[in-house]
């Protein structure tokens, strides 16, 4: 990401001229320029003291991060949005939190796909929401969603289903960049429609488009876009009170390797496994459910979330779900 | 609004000068006294240890007033990654306040609109700065001074996290270590510390700015350990050659430079945790290792519940 170059646009003191002197004595960049001192800037531009302390406020203003005080801080006074399934809403104290990055990990075959679609759903259900399906795998299925939709005891009539079926935007992405753009464009505003409001965003999945990567020699450009990534997504969901729901593998820890060297060892959940993507997304979500199928002989599979880590949920409670033809319950 | 009016020299030197107060943070943590003005504290641990819980219980202490256990002292947090949550904040400003409140101020707390009143008070005190990029952050640095300025109650400043831009300033043209990106970023807040008198704490990821490992961090198939071992030699190759790890001496470079160093960690538990039973697991047990400026150092352990952090007696 570079830094931002200086541009004449940026105050109106900053003419062609000032800029050329700066770029003279290699100042070409905001940062680099709010950083030299006041005397030196004097003599490079020909501008008054006054007007050169008036500048750099301006600009480290306009590019530091967003000042508030915690009195005016309303973020989370949102109320959750629900996901539909009644367990895992007791699970999450109430639902989605809007703000709020949540991620489901797990094997595969675990229901991870399944339960992202129904929460869509769910949550599309209402007039009002929207909500916003990026598919990486070609998992997505309308058919599905018409199926969960139409289920028992709350199934929606037939015209306010086609309705709601409008209100889940679908987009397939399969590279990096271009979802990292995505998301950037969503929090400027674009690919939204009129007159509903998005209130959930769901990636499905990460490690499909990040091991696009597995045979670069180094790890710095997949590490680079996922901080991007993460950043735009911290700031789509808090500037705009969404819901972030991104799925992730958890991957099995090949026993003997990792355990003899001390500086690989990693935190594990207590199944034995670890997220995909690194240690730097380990810390990357604000909360991790763990989604695990446990097939006992002789019965059907169970299925379980969990809570893997989360900064307002306690850690380790976990809770059934069903997996069935229309969706999760 | 300021009542007096006095120039900004009078006003920068009554800044800069102060007395070399301690302010006692904690006295769980810090048990011999307290952190003195300019010095920089490190909160390092695993993913959900709680470093940015431990954040948030020692906002509470600082913003809350005196006759409630508090330090009644500004304070602003440069989260990185959304961390900070007001309701939490609210819960353990809460359990502060009912634990230490001071007879006379603990006699009106019948009163829920009382409680409401001190919280409110107290959250006045607290400045938070969003980032969202390298760039903000940087930026959000060299705001802080005006800031300082403008309220001069503020006398610590929290950062959760430094490492969470590490990987927009390493990019294939420019590599930097990570020991080496913390150092550049300690330097700065440890000028700004000392010069405007204040305290700084930053939390960090306990496997950043370790060792050889980082550069084969992002695994791309479950065996980590295989690749650790063959494609280390593969990446470190391709790497520029003054980049190879440093022993011992790695830590000690950023180490200079920070004071005190609260190391969290979560205790294994012995017994085998929610295999198969319905029932909500056990509390995890956390411990915390603090060494501080005069290398002594202590052990105190702690568990995580809906009011926050809960210190064990020992």
């Amino acid at each position: 990401m570079a830094a931002t170059q200086l541009t004449v646009d940026l105050h109106p003191l900053l003419s062609e001229y000032v800029i050329k002197k700066l770029q003279k004595n290699r100042l070409t960049t905001v940062y680099s320029f709010v950083k030299v001192e006041v005397e030196q800037l004097l003599k490079i531009t020909n501008l008054p003291a006054e007007s050169i302390v008036l500048v750099k406020n301006h600009l480290i203003n306009h590019f530091a991060g967003r000042y508030q005080k915690a009195l005016s801080y309303t973020l989370q006074s949102a109320s959750p949005l629900n996901t539909g399934v009644v367990s895992l809403d007791a699970l999450l104290q109430g639902g989605l939190l809007p703000g709020h990055i949540y991620e489901l990990c797990g094997e595969c075959g675990t229901g991870k796909t399944l339960l992202s679609m129904t929460i869509a759903s769910n949550v599309v259900r209402h007039p009002g929401n929207s909500a916003y399906f990026i598919d990486t795998k070609c998992d997505f299925s309308g058919r599905k969603i018409q199926q969960i939709l139409d289920r028992g005891d709350r199934r929606l009539p037939e015209q306010e289903l086609g309705h709601a079926m409008t209100r889940i935007r679908v987009e397939r992405i399969f590279a990096p960049e271009l979802l990292v753009q995505t998301v950037e464009e969503i929090a400027a505003g674009k690919h939204l429609q009129e007159d509903t409001s998005l209130r959930l965003l769901i990636i499905d999945s990460l490690p499909s488009l990040w091991y696009l990567y597995q045979d670069a020699k180094s790890s710095v450009e997949p590490l680079g876009l996922l901080t991007k990534l993460i950043c735009s997504l911290r700031k789509l969901a808090a500037q705009h009170a969404i819901a972030v729901v991104l799925i992730n593998l958890a991957v099995r820890m090949v026993e003997g390797l990792a355990s003899s060297t001390a500086e690989s060892k990693r935190k594990l959940c207590p199944n034995g496994n670890y997220p995909a993507l690194g240690r730097y997304w380990e810390s990357a979500p604000g909360t991790r459910l763990l989604l695990e199928r446990q097939v006992h002989p002789g019965s059907f599979a169970r299925y379980t979330v969990q809570v893997w880590k989360s900064n307002y949920l306690r850690s380790g409670e976990r809770t059934n779900i069903r997996m069935t033809d229309s969706g999760v319950s | 609004m300021c009542e007096t009016i006095e120039s900004a020299f009078v006003a920068i030197s009554r800044l800069a000068s102060g007395t070399e107060a301690t302010y006692n943070l904690d006295s769980v943590l810090f048990p011999d006294g307290g952190l003195r003005p300019g010095e920089l504290v490190e909160i390092s641990g695993e993913s959900n240890s709680g470093k940015s819980l431990l954040c948030l219980e020692l906002i509470a202490r600082i913003i809350l007033p005196t006759n409630c256990g508090g330090l009644e002292l500004g304070a602003v947090l440069i989260d990185c990654e959304n961390s900070y949550s007001k309701p939490v904040l609210l819960t353990i400003m809460e359990k502060h306040i009912l634990n230490q409140a001071e007879p006379t101020v603990a006699s009106t707390l019948a009163d829920p609109r009382q409680l409401e009143s001190i919280q409110l008070a107290a959250l006045s005190r607290l400045h938070l700065i969003v980032c969202y990029s390298l760039e903000q952050f940087e930026f959000s640095l060299l705001a802080l001074p005006s800031l300082f300025v403008k309220h001069t109650e503020l006398t610590f400043v929290l950062i959760d996290s430094i490492a969470t831009f590490y990987w927009t300033k390493c990019t294939a043209k420019n590599l930097i270590r990570q020991d080496t990106y913390q150092k550049a970023h300690c330097k700065t807040l440890s000028r700004l510390a000392c010069k405007w008198k204040k305290i700084a704490l930053l939390t960090k990821p306990s496997h950043f700015g370790g060792r050889q490992g980082v550069w084969r961090d992002f695994e791309t198939t479950g065996t980590a350990g295989a690749l650790t071992c063959e494609g280390s030699t593969q990446a470190s190759s391709s790497l520029v050659g003054n980049l190879t790890p440093s022993t011992s001496t790695t830590s000690s470079s950023v180490g200079s430079l920070i004071d005190h160093r609260i190391e969290l960690c979560e205790i294994d538990n012995p017994s085998p945790r929610g295999s198969g039973t319905e029932q909500g697991c056990g509390d995890q047990r956390f411990n915390a290792f603090i060494t501080m400026a005069d290398k002594q150092q202590y052990v105190r352990f702690y568990l995580i519940d809906k009011y926050g952090m809960n210190w064990i007696e020992a």
